[in-house]
Parts: structure tokens; sequence; C-alpha cells
């Protein structure tokens, strides 16, 4: 398998990735981590036979690669962010103006040391 | 550039959907408890894909699902009618069981008790004033229980004429509020689950309130029928009904009080289709029970008909007697004999007599100085046909009335909590259904956020990979 091939499949495969994440349910999560993890086992350059070492004319499809997956990045981290910032104000008492959750008071709690 | 906007693009759609998700679920833990609210499910459509055309798929959120299920919610509203019919009923009929003071101390069988026992003491000894004396004192109790009686039960009708009033009233206040939702409907509003929840909400407050059929239209709107009959809202137009107390058929018994009713917005009587919820009990103890006791425009009731045969034969006794002078006895009982209904209200002791003019001796023959006494004595429980009433002695028939109030209470309240049950089970069934559960909708964002978190962690991996091939070249 080329380098250009393992590119086009892997970023078929963030592709893909990228809408089932949308798929509000934690299985989806399952099956998506699955398919990133077949992702880095085609990039890892240590599979690599030598004749498959990417060369210049490859540098293309890899910014491509490149792109495809900084996008998916910044979806996934926004996705971390909004589940972050619900169960905040679920568990939290609101905000303060810097932005940082304002936790309840919490109560006394029992040492164990001696 | 325009295949990096449409990325752009595709991912920013994909980003609201996600948003979009998060706050339906926001919303759901929000609602939990607001009455009436059903959870919604996000959910998300595909974008058309196909590369020639530029079209690079993803997908956008699409409108939230409501989890009604409209089969379970006319399960509560059903049952829910059932529990505000027998809630009603026992509640009126519970205030009503005083009246008869089953261990016999207190009450209409209490003075009665009492006025027997003062016969049964002047058997004893005739001639004793006191005895005398004691027999019109207890007469008079007896006549003053049945007058309590009597307006203990023309209280309770007025209570619950005014419990029938206060509910058609709020009845067409719940209308028009569906009313409203109709009208919003009309001018295109689109689908909210705040309303959606008021509306449901609204529609169980209906059925506890009478037994109402709604029907959802075609074009969005709510048809109200009472009893599945009598419309309370179509379309854009609300009927209102009315309570109003009067009489059918002709009168047989003049001041009598009206049976209640329900009319509808042309004038008809429409009370036959109040079949459950809190108003068809209120009818159905208003219209039956009471009148069974302090009688209507058709019927004595069981009071008015206690309190005359026990005036009517203690004075024909009496008056078959002659008194200590030899004179014929003089009745001890006056009540208003123009209408059946008036007898319990009227009774009172004669003011013509006194102790004097108490005739306690049968001329026979033979002549017994106490026999009509000794007859009064034993009137409670004569059996003789001149003694009964419906075939029962007077205090049988009295004990009677006792027990059927008692049994109808007793089922009342059973027929409550086995309803209770019913409406319990039925909205647990809607909540498996359609209720929000607060740690499901925290435990899917919980383990939503842990699952990004660690796909992030192996993007991150990819890009080094991708890096390191990009050194390469």
């Amino acid at each position: 398998m080329t380098i250009k091939e393992r590119c086009e499949t892997a970023e078929a495969k963030l592709e893909k990735i990228s809408t089932a994440l949308l798929d509000y349910r934690p299985e989806t999560l399952e099956a998506c981590e699955a398919e990133l993890e077949e992702i880095a086992g085609l990039l890892a350059s240590e599979t690599l036979e030598p004749s498959e070492r990417p060369v210049a004319s490859d540098r293309p499809v890899l910014l491509g690669l490149r792109k495809r997956s900084a996008l998916l990045g910044l979806q996934v981290q926004q996705a971390v962010n909004l589940c972050r910032g619900w169960a905040q104000l679920r568990l939290s008492e609101g905000y303060t103006s810097q932005g940082m959750p304002v936790l309840p008071p919490s109560a006394p709690q029992a040492s164990y040391e001696v | 550039m325009g295949t990096l906007f449409a990325n752009l693009n595709s991912s920013a759609n994909a980003l609201a959907a996600f948003q979009r998700s998060l706050e339906v679920a926001q919303n759901n833990v929000s609602n939990a408890s607001t009455a009436g609210y059903a959870k919604q499910l996000p959910t998300l459509n595909a974008l058309p894909f196909d590369l020639q055309s530029g079209l690079l798929g993803g997908v956008q959120s699409g409108a939230p699902q409501s989890t009604r299920d409209e089969f379970l919610e006319q399960g509560v509203r059903y049952q829910t009618g059932l529990l505000g019919n027998f809630q009603a009923q026992a509640q009126a009929l519970s205030g009503l069981e005083p009246i008869f003071d089953v261990t016999g101390q207190t009450g209409i069988l209490g003075s009665l008790n009492s006025l027997l026992q003062s016969f049964s003491n002047w058997s004893a000894n005739p001639d004793s004033a006191a005895a005398r004396q004691d027999v019109l004192a207890k007469a008079q109790d007896l006549g003053a229980s049945f007058q309590q009686t009597m307006s203990v039960l023309s209280r309770a009708t007025d209570s619950i004429d005014n419990k029938i009033s206060s509910t058609v009233s709020d009845i067409n206040s719940l209308a028009a509020q569906v009313l409203a939702y109709n009208q919003r409907q009309a001018t295109g509003g689109a689908a909210d689950a705040g309303l959606d929840a008021h509306l449901h909400d609204t529609l169980e407050s209906l059925s506890s309130d009478a037994g109402v059929t709604a029907r959802f239209e075609s074009d969005g709107s709510i048809t109200l029928l009472l009893g599945g009959q009598s419309p309370l809202v179509i379309g854009q137009r609300q009927y209102l009904i009315t309570a109003e107390n009067f009489d059918t058929g002709v009168a047989v018994n003049a001041n009598a009080r009206p049976a209640a009713h329900i009319v509808d917005a042309n004038g008809q009587d429409v009370t036959a289709n109040v079949s459950s919820g809190t108003l068809a009990g209120l009818l159905a103890v208003r219209n039956t029970v009471l009148p069974g006791l302090q009688g209507d425009s058709q019927q004595a009731g069981a009071i008015n008909l206690i309190a005359k045969k026990i005036a009517d034969r203690v004075n024909q006794l009496l008056a078959s007697g002659l008194d200590p002078g030899g004179q014929p006895g003089v009745a001890l009982f006056n009540y208003d004999g123009s209408s059946a209904v008036m007898s319990a209200r009227s009774l009172t002791v004669n003011p013509n007599i006194t102790t004097n003019t108490l005739a306690a001796l049968d001329p026979g023959p033979p002549q017994v100085a106490n026999g009509i006494a000794m007859a009064l004595a034993g009137l409670g429980q004569s059996r003789a046909g001149t003694d009964t009433i419906n075939g029962q002695s007077i205090q049988d028939f009295l004990n009677g009335q006792a027990q059927i109030l008692g049994q109808q209470s007793a089922s009342a309240a059973a027929n409550k909590s086995v309803a209770q049950q019913a409406v319990t089970q039925a909205q647990a069934l809607r909540a498996q259904v359609s209720g929000v559960s607060l740690d499901e909708e925290a435990v899917r964002v919980m383990e939503l956020q842990r699952g990004y978190q660690s796909m992030s962690k192996m993007i991150s991996v990819i890009n080094g990979l991708a890096d390191t091939l990009m050194q390469m070249v």
C-alpha cells in the first residue's frame, strides 16, 4: 500500500468519523475510537517498508490529511468543552467573571490523620 | 479554497448539530419537574454527499422529537377522571356519615332511642309526672334532631352546589386555555415542547374535573368534548357550560330542592354526558344520595319518611287513648303536611300538649292503664303493617339508611384508593416512555465528555504521525 493510498484511506475514515461523531450516543464514540486506532496503524512510520516511505509528490496528500485531522480535532475539542460547560452548569453554582466555575461550598470533612 | 470553506461549513453544521443535541438534553433536565412535559430527543439528518457536485455530506440537526405517547396520555386522563369521581364522592359522603350515629348515642337514632326509653319508663309508672315530663322533653329532642339533620343535609347540598359551580367554572377556564392553544396553532406557531407540556397538563386537569375527550385534528387544533359528545372547544370556538338547578318533570312535592344540572351553551341539559371526574362525583351525591335522604320533587326522602311515620303513629296511638282526666289524648307532634319533603324539618312538639293530656290508658276492651304507653314503647321495633316503612320497623329502616350511607361512603373510599393506584401506575408507565431521567441525561453527557476527551488524545497522536511522515519527505 503506497503512502498516498494510506493517506486517502485515513482521510476518508476521518471524514466518516467527523459525521459519525454527531450521532448523540456513547456507543458511537466507541466505534469511532476503533476507527482512529486503525488510522494510527495506517500512519505509523514503523510499519512502512523502505519502498513505501513518503516522497515529495506525497506532500499534497499529507497536507490534506493533516488539515482533515486538525478539523476533527477542533470538532472534538468543541464537544469536550460543551460537555464540560454543561456539567459545570449542572453541578456547580455558575461562573465567575473570569469564566471559572463556582463550586458549591464544601462541608467540613472528618480527618483521619493522627 | 472552495473545498476548505466547504469543509469548514460541514464542520460548522456538525458542531451546531452537536450543540443542539446538548441543548435538548439540558432542556430535558431543566423541565424534569415541569407538569405535562415529555422528554425530547434530538434528531440528526444526513446532508447530501456527492464529491463531484461539491457536496461534502455532513449532518444537521432536525427538530427535536417528542417522546409523548397519546395512548398513554389518554390512559392517564381516563384514570384521573375515575379518581376525581371517587375522590369527590368519598369526600362528600364522609361529610354526611356523622348524621347517622350507628352507636345510637346521638343524632336521630339516639333521640329516637331516648324517646322510646321514656315511653317505656312512662309505661312502668303511668301516673308519674316526672316520667310524663321526660316524654315531652325527649319528644322535643327528637324534633330538634330531625331539624338539625335536615339542616346538615341542606348545608351539604349548598356546599356541593358551590363545588359544582366552582368545578364548572374551572372547566370553562381550562377549556379557554385549550382554545388559546388552538388559536396559536391557527397562526402557524412552531412546535414548542413547553406549550405542548402546558396543553397536556391542562388536559389532565380537565380530566380530573370531568371526563373529557381530546381529539387531535389534522390542522393541529384540539377538539374537546365533554363525555365524548358535548363540545367544549372546536377549532377556535369555545362552548361554555353552566351549572343550574331545576326539575325536569312535574313536581310531586312542593318546596323540594331542585336537582343540579349541567347545561351547554345552547341551553341543552348535558348532565348525562358527565360520566367521570369530580363533577360526576359531585352530581352523583347531589342528585342521588342527598335526595334519597332529604327528598326531592319526586320522592319524600328517608328522613322525612321516618319523621312522618313516627309523628303519625305516636299521634294516632295517643289519640286512641285516654288521659288521666278521661279525655282522648292530644297529639304529641306537629309537622307541616303540605309537602312530603317538609315533615322532618318542621317536626316539633305540639305546643298544646301537657303532662296531663298525655294519654297512657288504652280504653280497650279490655282497658289497660298503661296500654298506650306500652304500645308507644314498642313502636320502634314493631313490625305491624301500620308501624313499618317499606316493610321494615322504624328502627330497622333507620339503621338500614345508616348502613346504606356507610356502604356508599366505604365503597367510594375503596374505589378512590384503587383509582389512585391505577393513576400512579398509568403515570409510571407514561414516565417510562416520556419522563425525564436526570441520571440518564447526566450520565449521557458525562459519558460523551469522557469519550470525546479520549478521542481528542487519539487525534493528537494521528497529528503527530502525520507530522512525522511530512518530516520524512
